[in-house]
């Protein structure tokens, strides 16, 4: 029996993979959509929603935008592991 | 013997009251977590803890009323004791109902809980369909540990399952009589369980996690 991925669980592995770089330059979007494994539209949807609330940054560049996880994201990534943890405890996932 | 068979169901009474603060404990770190996370798997369990919360409040004052330890409003008490039958087979369903959510495959009638109605007063009713959820609660939440083997889900699959034992000895009990060892011995089990649901608020606390405000 398989499990689906819930939404709150994709935007945790975006941001996570938008941290791969550990520089400042922030990551493609080619780079997002191998990590996050999600169709190049609905990538473009999330990285929209995410932009928006602040949890992602881009960082524009010649060659386009790069985007990378801003302090609120890294905060957001925090708080997901913690309560990952807690629903897990529970039989649950978030 | 009266005076035992008193403390027997205070002790039940307060064991509801006690119930009722676990329930609203992790009512709130669920919704805490929903307000961080936006998880809804978060805010079905924040609902689920907050109406067995409620409901064991009920319990346990109507208890409390009914024997005398509070102001007697006698019109209201048995409304209360179906209000709260209702508020806890909502919570348990809210419980049954985080799991079903998270597995695929639901709409090709895999696991579906059927729902069956005791042909008899709607608080047995409500008190069957409780147990039902629980031991689905249960077993979900003994599937999840076969997946994961995290220790912690273990703890809170055997603490609903004692819950679930505990109900059942009540019922049962309600054949001995109401003051037969089944029943103080369903008030120890509850007791045992309830308390096992603590561990990952505990947990939570203990690892020095402290709880950020931070808004998404």
């Amino acid at each position: 029996m398989s499990l689906y991925r819930t939404q709150v669980k994709i935007v945790a592995d975006v941001l996570s993979a938008a941290m791969d770089n550990g520089t400042n330059e922030g990551v493609g979007i080619t780079h997002l959509l191998r990590r996050a494994n999600l169709s190049y539209a609905r990538m473009v949807r999330i990285l929209n929603d995410l932009v928006g609330s602040g949890l992602l940054e881009t960082v524009e560049q010649e060659r386009g935008n790069r985007y990378r996880t801003s302090d609120r994201g890294l905060q957001f990534l925090t708080a997901y592991g913690r309560f990952q943890d807690f629903a897990k405890s529970f039989g649950l996932r978030l | 013997m009266a005076a035992e068979f008193l403390t027997m169901y205070l002790l039940e009474e307060y064991l509801a009251i006690v119930g009722a603060a676990i329930g609203f404990v992790i009512a709130y770190v669920s919704y805490r977590g929903y307000t961080q996370t936006h998880s809804p798997t978060l805010l079905r369990l924040g609902a689920a803890f907050l109406l067995l919360g409620i409901s064991y409040s009920f319990t346990g004052f109507h208890g409390l009323a009914a024997n005398g330890l509070l102001p007697n409003f006698a019109i209201l008490v048995g409304t209360f004791a179906v209000l709260a039958y209702s508020l806890e087979t909502a919570g348990y369903f809210f419980l049954a109902f985080s799991h079903m959510l998270n597995v695929k495959g639901l709409k090709r009638g895999s696991f579906v809980p059927l729902v069956v109605f005791s042909p008899g007063a709607i608080a047995a009713g409500l008190k069957s369909l409780s147990f039902y959820f629980l031991l689905y609660g249960v077993t979900e939440t003994l599937l999840s540990y076969v997946r994961t083997r995290n220790r912690g889900t273990l703890v809170i699959a055997a603490g609903l399952a004692m819950l679930a034992t505990g109900e059942f000895m009540r019922w049962i009990g309600f054949f001995y009589g109401p003051a037969s060892d089944l029943v103080l011995l369903s008030v120890f089990v509850k007791v045992v369980g309830l308390s096992t649901l603590v561990v990952p608020i505990m947990k939570f606390m203990w690892l020095g996690r402290a709880m950020t405000d931070v808004v998404v």
